[in-house]
């Protein structure tokens, strides 16, 4: 999902190879940066801020977080997952789930920090390998 | 005469009144004492420890892991027993990791993420094969 978000079509059978997925376990977050082989630039972080996702978006770059759905209002099963955020208001956030076909998916912002916030608010930065200049900024 | 110790009464009175509740009761009684001495001997409460587990494996071994309710176990170096849970296909504990209940330091090591892994495999393959 976040590489369709710059253009780039990669099948679920090539991504899961180039990052390394286990059947039962999945792929360990750090691994995302592997993402780069395919032209993009990924940073991988902890202990992140609504103000690091508010600023990757309006850079344009894909923010990947990991959250527990058990916390998120539309999901009925508690399992660990990936979102994409494509925006932020001030109590509102907007995510592209790849569970889900409608997009982009609206929710309080207090759900949404209890999800991210049960893995230690992970997240990925992916942006296009040209622009890898932007983030050193931050 | 010696006079018997005020601990000695408690404990003769806690006595007569566990051989008094129904097994229910009792196992409620116990988990009440469990609590009390985990308030006094832990720094870091079981959600803490539970996040700290959960953010570790979805870093480290992988993002369909999670950390489940731990269990709280006493000694010199108390520790939250935190379950690895599998949420992929058959829901289930796979392993346990555990943290320090006083720093909340997570108990790992270089090898921890290979063998959680290895006990997450087994899982996998026990549960396919039942």
């Amino acid at each position: 999902m976040a590489l369709a978000f710059f253009g780039i079509i990669k099948s679920q059978k090539q991504i899961a190879a180039q990052i390394g997925h286990i059947e039962g376990a999945g792929t360990p977050a750090r691994n995302i940066t592997r993402l780069s082989v395919f032209g993009v630039d990924v940073q991988h972080s902890e202990s992140g801020t609504l103000k690091n996702l508010r600023q990757g978006v309006e850079a344009g770059a894909a923010i990947i977080v990991f959250v527990r759905t058990g916390e998120l209002p539309y999901w009925d099963k508690d399992t660990p997952h990936a979102l994409v955020i494509v925006g932020i208001e001030a109590d509102i956030i907007y995510v592209n789930d790849p569970a889900f076909e409608d997009a982009p998916i609206a929710m309080a912002m207090g759900d949404f920090m209890l999800a991210w916030d049960e893995f230690g608010s992970q997240y990925a930065i992916v942006r296009r390998s040209e622009e890898a200049l932007w983030t050193r900024r931050y | 005469m010696v006079k018997e110790s005020a601990m000695n009464v408690d404990i003769r009175r806690l006595s007569a009144l566990f051989e008094r509740l129904t097994p229910d009761e009792s196992w409620v009684v116990l988990q009440f004492a469990e609590f009390l001495i985990q308030q006094r001997e832990s720094k870091v409460d079981a959600r803490t420890a539970r996040r700290k587990v959960s953010a570790w494996l979805v870093r480290e071994v992988g993002n369909l892991l999670m950390g489940d309710t731990p269990q709280y176990i006493p000694g010199e170096r108390p520790v939250w027993r935190v379950p690895v849970l599998v949420t992929s296909g058959r829901h289930g504990h796979a392993a346990f990791v555990d943290v320090d209940a006083q720093s909340g330091d997570l108990l790992i090591d270089d090898y921890t993420p290979e063998k959680v892994l290895a006990d997450v495999q087994a899982f996998v393959n026990n549960t396919a094969s039942n």
